[in-house]
């Protein structure tokens, strides 16, 4: 048997990050536990290392005989990942010894579960595809509940198992019914598949697959109609949890199904209208839900969802008009930058506040901490897509995708929704700098959350002015 | 002059105020309250400074070669799109910078004054700096998102500086307000941004303005396309339906309504409109529409001026209703005429809101050394006899009165007369017939403003009035070169019938080439020499005549005879009582857009919690005593009602694939 087509190299970050995942198991083991407070730095090691293969890739052939590609939407996925993972770590680290839940376990979950996201984003075959949906997702079940003595955690960890694992059967339907009628299961040949069995019955088997791995896709992004499973499990979950669900999954699903719809370009006409049904009611529920929370972590788990919304309308121009996944990418890495820093924002106010996440926490924030609130607002803005905020552009590419594409209404839509989520965001910038304080007497962020919060606002300048840097990287690392 | 020895002074005019805003963010709170108002003031000043060395050269050139567009790099190249950062210079966005950083210098200069007691004055000049940047950069942005950017931020600065005083929560929701009326208005313009690129495949004005040249008049883009644009108009220069937030931005300072909410920012939508002239004269039915709305606005928020207690706001509905002019002018065609009256009516403007500013801090003062804190400051009722104890500021605010009123020879008079008489010899007779109504209207409650606050006796007692003393000439020397401007401006825009020396319409002249191009340069000059000058002075006459009308009336219901005017109120009850309500519009509003968004959100809530106990969140009471029945709850629960969810949207979308 030939093994140069494994190509290990093509395969090093997601090697190192899992072997980072094992490494803190086996040291927590070793030590009895005793040494769990360094287990981060072996952690937060083994993922700056597979950033630096990500950033300098020692190969751009494809690995494991071509089933984990190497192009710029691989490296997008896998540097999204990674870049939440460096945000999370410490400040979840953090959140887990201040909670007293077991550090080890929160570590190398994260670190097997990102081996999933980004094996994900790097999919070329259908196989590796739903491998990685599964390793993501039974690590994210794991993590869900682990506030084990807390009913709303348990209960989140198995509403959201039983409820994916559900999701899963769909998926692997869809595959099967897909990769059966097109005679293959390589991502990037489908489409002549397709082609071959077109005006055959074979055709509506194939179509009926791709409804159902979308189904899959939409599910885990939590979108329209498969959100029910998004209250419970967003806001039973620990947050630091939550953060990780709502951006390095969400930017890996969407990075690994981008390339499969990409892939069903010659079918468009079939998914994409699917796909627009969906992204508009993903849209006016999202914004809408979270426009009446008055509990931070449920508004931003409604605002993600409404962010899925956005996102499968630059997939669906994806579709129509063989646009490039540019916007898709661009859109992600603000968001996921925000987001995380949000949610690590949002545990910490909680903690000092009324422990509940109350919007009221956040009243006069301002002049507790004016750094923090400066940032946060910053960050909400970035979130309601404000020039020149990183969040603008991405909205912006997005919305000029699906014009170019031909869907105009669900652009109208979207900036419409988009007026509403002002509304949303703009609700804890008033309370932090227009409202007194409940609670008087400084709020100090420690050295890693300031750290966290500091890089996303940086990052959301930055990419807002500079929006071709990260593109440009991208695009220059794969091919 | 050439684009190589432009780009640098060019980019200096935005980015001078933006270094004022960073260094008095990071180091402002190490100096005071002096220091870091220099700062800013230098900053902002060095803009203007900079602006008027470019107008010299400016002139020198052929009327053809006055425009130059200055490329610094790519900005975003996605796809087809492809947009720079580039900035635009012209003789319109040269005007606007000029008289933007010539304003916002001389307000910068007297909120030294105004707030040099307050503590965090290192916060309020780095706003005001960052507020000139962002207006900066959106008149002179090369594109439609340049502008956008600088759009968005003049909103969110403004938001920021009406919430300044954040310990107050009805200015903070007034702040709130008017970022999300703002925001409505963006959905238009971004929306009609994205229209044109969707047709023409640019949003730069350049080639967008080629990609309209071959359309018919009436062409359905450009007419959808300046609509939405207009939409975005109405919002930040407050005209119906948007302007309600613009009554409510006057809780933040003084300084801050005469800069943003009276002289620049609310004047973008019609930069916005002049700088997409060549859409809108393709577009009659939108040109119409521009007229309507505000002749409408010009009418409808003079009546609200009238019967206003709090001195501010009646300035404010008269800011509402002088935009209305303006936008009255745009749609009848009449650009620099409203152009024209956007120049006087910044400079007058923002002088009656610092002669306000004057007083308000004068009554302060006032009321601080009496130790009463319960009166309003802003309310003329308190006030009266305020000329003799506030002599620089009565003086200057009265020159304003005159010249917002439209008395010749002062400023007002010429821009609004030539606007008023743009409507009737283009035809629109009904709507000059409204602007004449609010005309006379505005006379009327400025004179009563007037007279409330500085004639009369001071209502607060001889010896509380004992109190007063003029304010600093960092305050009042702005106030005095705004009087000169808001006096002798108007003859920049000298009208032909009254030009007996020939000079010319320097200000038609200067900006002809923006909206006219080679041979019809020409032409205009040849058309404009036939006006019916016999008509223009019947109506300029006119306008005086209405004017005359409510100076007369304010002074014998206000100053001759006060209980005239509590009569007239008594006599009718419910009319005095919708004005002082603002014809309810705050509250159709509230019952027609709020409530039902609210309830629409409350039903997606709901539905997406179905099921869901509410507040089931981390360590709530009642989740504590149910600890430990987890399971059990799961399979009675919400799992099979999702599950069936789930299962139902497999099915639907299988039906969407497969019936079609």
């Amino acid at each position: 048997m030939d093994f140069s087509g494994l190509n290990v190299a093509a395969l090093l970050p997601e090697l190192l990050v899992s072997g980072g995942g094992l490494l803190v198991m086996a040291l927590h083991a070793a030590f009895r536990g005793r040494q769990d407070r360094q287990l981060v730095w072996v952690s937060l090691a083994s993922v700056v290392a597979a950033l630096a293969f990500c950033l300098n890739p020692l190969t751009v052939e494809p690995g494991y005989f071509g089933s984990a590609l190497s192009d710029p939407m691989a490296f997008a996925g896998r540097i999204t990942v990674l870049a939440a993972l460096v945000l999370l770590l410490p400040g979840g680290v953090a959140y887990a010894r201040s909670r007293n839940l077991p550090q080890a376990e929160y570590l190398s979950l994260s670190l097997f579960a990102a081996t999933g996201m980004m094996a994900l984003a790097s999919a070329g075959d259908l196989i590796v595809l739903f491998l990685a949906v599964e390793v993501l997702s039974i690590s994210l079940y794991c993590l869900a509940g682990l506030m084990g003595e807390r009913e709303s955690s348990r209960q989140a960890a198995l509403t959201y198992f039983l409820a994916g694992s559900f999701a899963s059967g769909f998926l692997l339907f869809g595959m099967a019914l897909l990769s059966g009628s097109a005679g293959t299961l390589d991502i990037a040949a489908l489409g002549t598949g397709l082609a071959r069995v077109s005006g055959t019955g074979t055709q509506w088997v194939a179509l009926g697959g791709v409804v159902l791995m979308i189904a899959g896709l939409l599910f885990k992004v939590g979108a329209v109609p498969f959100h029910s499973w998004v209250a419970e499990v967003y806001s039973g979950s620990p947050t630091v949890v939550t953060a990780f669900m709502s951006t390095a999954a969400k930017a890996a699903a969407f990075a690994g199904f981008g390339r499969v719809l990409l892939a069903l370009g010659s079918v468009s006409e079939a998914w994409v209208p699917l796909v627009g049904i969906c992204a508009g009611a993903t849209m006016i529920l999202g914004n809408f839900t979270a426009l009446v929370q008055g509990n931070f972590k449920r508004m931003l788990a409604f605002s993600s969802v409404a962010h899925a919304g956005y996102l499968l309308l630059g997939l669906m121009a994806v579709g129509a008009a063989g646009e490039s996944l540019e916007a898709v990418i661009f859109y992600l890495l603000p968001y996921v930058l925000a987001n995380a820093a949000l949610f690590l924002v949002a545990a910490k106010v909680s903690q000092a506040g009324s422990g509940n996440y109350k919007l009221d926490d956040y009243k006069g924030l301002a002049r507790r901490n004016p750094w923090l609130a400066g940032l946060l607002a910053l960050l909400l803005l970035g979130l309601a897509g404000m020039p020149p905020l990183a969040g603008f552009m991405g909205k912006f590419m997005v919305f000029s995708a699906a014009v170019r594409a031909g869907h105009t209404g669900l652009a109208v839509l979207g900036i419409l929704t988009s007026v509403v989520a002002v509304f949303t965001y703009l609700r804890p910038v008033v309370y932090a700098w227009f409202h007194e304080p409940e609670e008087s007497g400084a709020l100090n962020l420690d050295g890693g959350l300031a750290f966290v919060v500091w890089v996303a606002g940086a990052g959301l300048l930055l990419l807002g002015l500079w929006p071709r840097l990260w593109l440009d990287l991208c695009a220059g690392i794969g091919v | 002059m050439s684009v190589e020895s432009l780009a640098l002074p060019l980019a200096l005019i935005p980015l001078l105020p933006l270094l004022g805003a960073v260094l008095n963010g990071l180091f402002g709170r190490y100096t005071n309250a002096r220091l870091s108002g220099a700062l800013a003031t230098a900053a902002i000043g060095g803009s203007f400074l900079v602006a008027l060395n470019i107008f010299l050269q400016f002139n020198q050139l052929p009327e053809e070669g006055r425009r130059f567009l200055v490329n610094y790099g790519p900005w975003m190249h996605v796809g087809s799109l492809s947009l720079d950062w580039s900035l635009l210079l012209d003789p319109l966005s040269l005007l606007y910078a000029l008289f933007i950083s010539g304003v916002a210098t001389l307000i910068h200069l007297y909120s030294i004054g105004y707030m040099g007691k307050e503590p965090s004055f290192a916060r309020y000049f780095a706003y005001l700096n960052l507020f000139s940047f962002a207006m900066l950069t959106l008149v002179l942005g090369g594109n439609y998102l340049v502008m956008f950017l600088g759009w968005e931020g003049v909103g969110l600065c403004s938001y920021l500086l009406i919430g300044f005083w954040f310990s107050d929560p009805e200015k903070a929701s007034a702040g709130k307000k008017a970022f999300v009326v703002n925001r409505i208005g963006d959905f238009g313009f971004l929306l009609g941004a994205f229209l044109l690129f969707a047709n023409l495949g640019s949003l730069d004005y350049g080639q967008v303005q080629e990609g309209m040249a071959g359309l018919p008049v009436g062409h359905w883009l450009p007419t959808a396309a300046a609509l939405l644009l207009f939409v975005g108009a109405t919002g930040k220069s407050a005209q119906i339906p948007l302007y309600v937030w613009l009554p409510d931005a006057m809780a933040g300072p003084t300084p801050v309504s005469a800069l943003i909410h009276a002289a620049t920012m609310v004047t973008a939508g019609l930069y916005m409109i002049a700088r997409n002239h060549f859409l809108y004269s393709l577009a009659p039915a939108a040109l119409l529409t521009v007229a309507i709305v505000g002749a409408s606005t010009a009418l409808f928020a003079a009546t609200i001026g009238l019967v206003q207690r709090d001195i501010k706001k009646v300035l404010a509905y008269s800011t509402v209703s002088q935009l209305g002019y303006m936008f009255l002018a745009m749609g009848v065609g009449a650009y620099t005429a409203g152009l024209f009256h956007v120049v006087t009516h910044a400079f007058f403007k923002a002088l009656l809101f610092l002669g306000a500013g004057s007083v308000i801090h004068a009554m302060h003062h006032v009321y601080h050394k009496v130790h009463d804190h319960k009166r309003d400051p802003q309310d003329m009722r308190n006030m009266g006899g305020l000329a003799k104890r506030l002599p620089i500021t009565y003086w200057t605010f009265l020159v304003a009165t005159i010249a917002i009123a439209g008395f010749p020879p002062f400023a007002g008079f010429f821009s609004k007369d030539e606007i008023l008489w743009q409507v009737f010899a283009t035809g629109h007779w009904p709507l000059w017939l409204m602007g004449l109504c609010a005309a006379g209207l505005t006379s009327f409650y400025m004179f009563r403003l007037l007279f409330l606050t500085f004639h009369g006796t001071y209502r607060g007692g001889e010896a509380e009035a004992a109190h007063f003393h003029e304010n600093p000439l960092v305050m009042t020397l702005p106030l005095m070169i705004l009087a000169v401007l808001s006096a002798i401006a108007g003859f920049w825009g000298l009208p032909h019938f009254l030009d007996f020396a020939h000079l010319g319409n320097r200000f038609d002249e200067f900006l002809a080439p923006v909206f006219h191009s080679g041979s019809d340069l020409a032409l205009r000059h040849a058309v404009e020499a036939h006006g019916n000058v016999a008509l223009e002075w019947a109506l300029a006459l006119g306008s005086i005549g209405v004017a005359t009308l409510g100076l007369l009336l304010a002074r014998r219901w206000y100053l001759l005879k006060p209980e005239l005017a509590d009569a007239a109120a008594r006599r009718h009850p419910k009319l005095h009582q919708r004005l002082l309500d603002k014809w309810r519009v705050d509250e159709l509003y509230e019952a027609v857009v709020v409530k039902p968004v609210a309830a629409f959100s409350e039903a997606c809530s709901r539905q997406v919690d179905a099921g869901l106990i509410d507040g089931a969140v981390n360590g709530t009471a009642r989740l504590a005593q149910l600890a430990g029945q987890g399971v059990r709850r799961l399979q009675s629960g919400r799992l099979p009602h999702y599950l069936t969810a789930m299962a139902l949207g497999v099915a639907l979308l299988l039906a969407l694939v497969f019936t079609r």
